[in-house]
């Protein structure tokens, strides 16, 4: 899967989470920027991105996201390992 | 003329004024805040808010917590989680579109309201009993 396409969906799924279409950039943290709720991102950002891509991340690597891009690069990762990507 | 003797000390339980006790017997203040209302229903009902209030690891959960994000949940919000995982909606209260996610936000200010209105009730029960003379004190 392309990575734009990747960004595209993920930039859907947190405008989702926000209730607002406001344009997003890679760099955008997810708690310090976007001030996304601590429960949407275990809620609903990880099982939402999951089931968007049919992928499997173990908990440990979501300790690791801080940015949009950082999520984009883990499922992008994930994708490649499946063979999707 | 006689002695007049030793005079009893004054008992404010056996002198008091004649009439208080000659109704029905007052009720127990037990008796009396159940009929106010607080019973089985308000207990359980302040049960349930402070068990959704409760924080609960989100790794004893097995959910993953990004960084910056809090580490801890509450039980209302996981339950909508798990069972409800589709209620949202289409704009945030108190910060999430998560319905569950925003009762559980609620759940606190719901807390502090009965706990407001408790404080108001026992205050103003005791008052009532109080002028009826029906709170009795040690030794009566």
């Amino acid at each position: 899967m392309k990575v734009e396409i990747v960004q595209s969906k993920v930039f859907d799924i947190i405008q989702e989470i926000l209730c607002d279409r406001r344009s997003l950039l890679l760099s955008d943290r997810l708690v310090g920027d976007l001030r996304i709720d601590s429960d949407d991102l275990s809620f609903s950002l990880v099982p939402d991105i999951e089931q968007a891509f049919s992928i499997r991340v173990p908990i440990e690597e979501w300790g690791h996201v801080y940015t949009i891009e950082d999520v984009v690069n883990l499922v992008q990762r994930h994708l490649q390992a499946s063979g999707s990507g | 003329v006689p002695p007049s003797g030793v005079v009893p000390a004054f008992d404010p339980v056996e002198d008091r004024e004649p009439g208080v006790h000659l109704g029905a017997e007052a009720p127990a203040i037990e008796q009396l805040a159940l009929e106010r209302g607080n019973g089985l229903g308000d207990l359980l009902a302040r049960g349930a808010v402070a068990a959704g209030a409760t924080p609960i690891s989100k790794a004893a959960l097995g959910l993953p917590v990004l960084p910056g994000a809090s580490a801890y949940t509450n039980p209302i919000s996981y339950f909508g989680f798990k069972v409800f995982p589709g209620a949202r909606l289409p704009f945030q209260v108190l910060g999430t579109n998560r319905v569950f996610g925003a009762l559980g936000r609620l759940n606190p200010w719901i807390g502090g309201g009965l706990l407001a209105y408790d404080t108001y009730s026992v205050g103003t029960c005791v008052s009532e009993c109080m002028s009826r003379g029906y709170c009795q004190t040690e030794g009566q």
